[in-house]
């Protein structure tokens, strides 16, 4: 990427050296002509020598560089990252004309003072104004051509890695949906519940399976009723709760006139499974869950914070996850807090 | 004589699926101990000696059982047990550690201690452990780099962070700043030396003492005086010039060039 910038830049510079040698070269055409042409050099440009064109054509093209230099500083023409308006590109063509007048101004000067030659000759003198404008409005054109020709590279190039990006997302998704570490466990649960209690494993298969399907059609809706998702939650709770048996504790209290309220779906199960993640649970320390709706619209789920010696990887990733889709859904803000327990706060939202 | 056989497991289910197909395939085994943690573990370990066999879940109730071997040492054959863990298996794989994936029945298990029988009398212990020695390092290289934060905001409040999101870290006034890619910036609880750890390198780069930055953080670079590269960043609300050191000039262009 870095030698890919590079070259870029260096073919700004070709683009602009060559435009400004064109241009030189072309705008003293007549003069230019007339100089093998006997009869127009003398009537046309009278006393005009081969040096002074080749003077006018270098001033003009050391001009055109300075113009472009000025330009590409002042507006970032080689940047297609930026936005240009239409303000802009007028306040450039002014600019780049006042300039090129200047300059004009100088090389007049210079010619008088120090006698450096250049073209005497009255046409030439009454076609500046005009070259002065086409000089200003080539360079401010070029500019913005250039611009834009680097940005519709750019763009392809974004959508690409759009492109790439959303495969790499929807991949994750679709893993953390099955989370397979869950599934696996899950499974090898089933496996002692086959042999020690039939019933229960049969409860077990129905839970799993609601679990399943739920985390599955998650992305079909963008947001559920808290009694649909608390209902996933509680087969997701049965689910743990075989898993860790009497270690892992829930304390639920949820106001039944919340039960139409809506939120992103799994934002409960994702806080309980970070809970879980996160946490020891052990038969020396059993942890306990809250999941608590309180008076003002918000559903909090804490825990105490019972650290594992060894960090968990992907801490957070479930939170950062629950936090964009607030934003985007609802333009709300979820609230997290830690001191002696961990709790995250989500707004539940009334119909 | 029995073998004494020792399981660390954090999940009674999976104690008690275990304890079953061990009467099964080896009715002669004796389960000495079941733990349930790393520190557990640990007590054990140092008060008792080494059994015949371990057992041992990755996912322990207080951490990654890995973390047993930096407190004590295990020697004895040690399978491995987990449910699904994708670096684990690499590492395994690579290491040819016998191990078990969960939920494993008679045949699994049978194979295992097969294949401990053939380990054991094709590589010295000497070897086994170099092995083991290796895995961790393995596994602790690729954990060890955090993919989301929670900055402190507002008094107790946490802001959830992808690292994704992250475009650089810095230090002003003696205080740790992180700037986030939609220019917010705010105080950070590590420092950068810490960071370095904790965060993939192909991600971030750190071009100085003060700087720790990403890809996407710099807008363009400048050649500088003495073959260093003044880094211009995107983040503008900087009083500094970024400087790249001479002698990291190579590396960070090699860095830059590299794909993710």
């Amino acid at each position: 990427m870095f030698l890919r910038r590079k070259i870029k830049t260096d073919h700004y510079l070709t683009a602009t050296i060559i435009i400004s040698l064109v241009v030189a070269v072309l705008i003293h055409f007549p003069e230019t002509i007339s100089l093998f042409d006997h009869l127009e050099g003398v009537t046309l440009f009278p006393g005009m020598r081969v040096i002074d064109v080749i003077n006018e054509v270098v001033f003009t093209f050391l001009s055109l560089l300075l113009l472009f230099a000025v330009n590409t500083f002042l507006f970032h023409f080689n940047r297609s990252s930026i936005k240009i308006s239409w303000k802009k590109i007028l306040l450039s063509f002014i600019l780049t004309w006042i300039l090129s007048n200047l300059l004009g101004q100088v090389f007049v000067y210079l010619h008088k003072t120090f006698n450096i030659p250049a073209i005497d000759a009255m046409v030439h003198h009454y076609l500046h104004p005009l070259r002065d404008f086409v000089m200003s409005s080539l360079v401010t054109t070029s500019c913005y051509i250039i611009y834009l020709i680097r940005r519709q590279q750019q763009v392809i190039v974004e959508n690409q890695q759009l492109r790439a990006e959303n495969i790499l997302n929807q991949y994750e998704v679709l893993k953390n949906q099955l989370n397979p570490h869950m599934l696996f466990n899950s499974l090898n649960t089933l496996r002692s519940l086959i042999r020690e209690n039939q019933d229960k494993a049969q409860m077990y298969i129905q839970e799993l399976s609601r679990v399943l399907r739920y985390t599955l059609q998650g992305n079909e809706f963008q947001s559920v009723s808290l009694h649909e998702e608390m209902e996933f939650v509680n087969a997701y709770i049965y689910l743990l709760k075989m898993r860790y048996e009497d270690n892992l504790l829930f304390d639920i209290n949820i106001d039944k006139k919340y039960d139409n309220y809506m939120l992103p779906p799994m934002s409960i199960q994702v806080l309980v499974e970070n809970a879980v993640k996160h946490n020891e649970i052990s038969t020396k320390r059993p942890l306990t869950i809250h999941i608590i709706t309180n008076g003002d619209g918000m559903l909090s789920v804490s825990n105490p914070v019972q650290p594992k010696l060894t960090k968990t990887p992907g801490m957070g990733i479930g939170l950062v996850n629950l936090s964009k889709r607030y934003q985007l859904l609802f333009k709300k803000e979820i609230s997290i807090t830690e001191d002696d327990s961990f709790t995250v706060q989500i707004p539940i939202i009334s119909n | 004589m029995n073998m004494k056989l020792v399981i660390i497991e954090d999940e009674r289910a999976a104690v008690r699926n275990l304890v079953t197909l061990l009467e099964e395939v080896k009715p002669d085994a004796e389960v000495i101990a079941e733990l349930d943690s790393i520190t557990g573990t640990i007590e054990w370990f140092s008060s008792h000696s080494a059994p015949d066999l371990v057992f041992m879940d990755i996912h322990l109730a207080d951490g990654s059982a890995f973390e047993i071997f930096e407190h004590v040492t295990i020697n004895c054959p040690i399978i491995f047990t987990t449910a699904y863990d994708e670096y684990a298996l690499k590492a395994f794989k690579v290491n040819s550690i016998d191990y078990l994936l969960k939920p494993f029945g008679k045949n699994e298990m049978e194979h295992a201690f097969e294949k401990l029988a053939a380990l054991h009398t094709s590589t010295s212990t000497q070897q086994q452990e170099d092995e083991l020695h290796s895995l961790i390092r393995m596994l602790g290289e690729q954990k060890n780099y955090k993919s989301h934060f929670l900055v402190p905001i507002k008094g107790d409040k946490l802001l959830p962070v992808s690292v994704e999101d992250i475009s650089l870290f810095y230090i002003k006034d003696c205080q740790v700043k992180v700037v986030l890619k939609n220019n917010a910036e705010y105080p950070f609880p590590h420092t950068l030396d810490e960071l370095t750890e904790y965060i993939d390198p192909s991600l971030f780069f750190r071009v100085n003492r003060q700087y720790l930055i990403s890809r996407e953080a710099v807008k363009d670079i400048d050649l500088w005086f003495n073959s260093r590269l003044s880094v211009n960043l995107r983040y503008e609300n900087l009083d500094e010039k970024v400087l790249v050191s001479k002698t990291r000039v190579k590396e960070f262009k090699d860095w830059f060039a590299k794909k993710k």
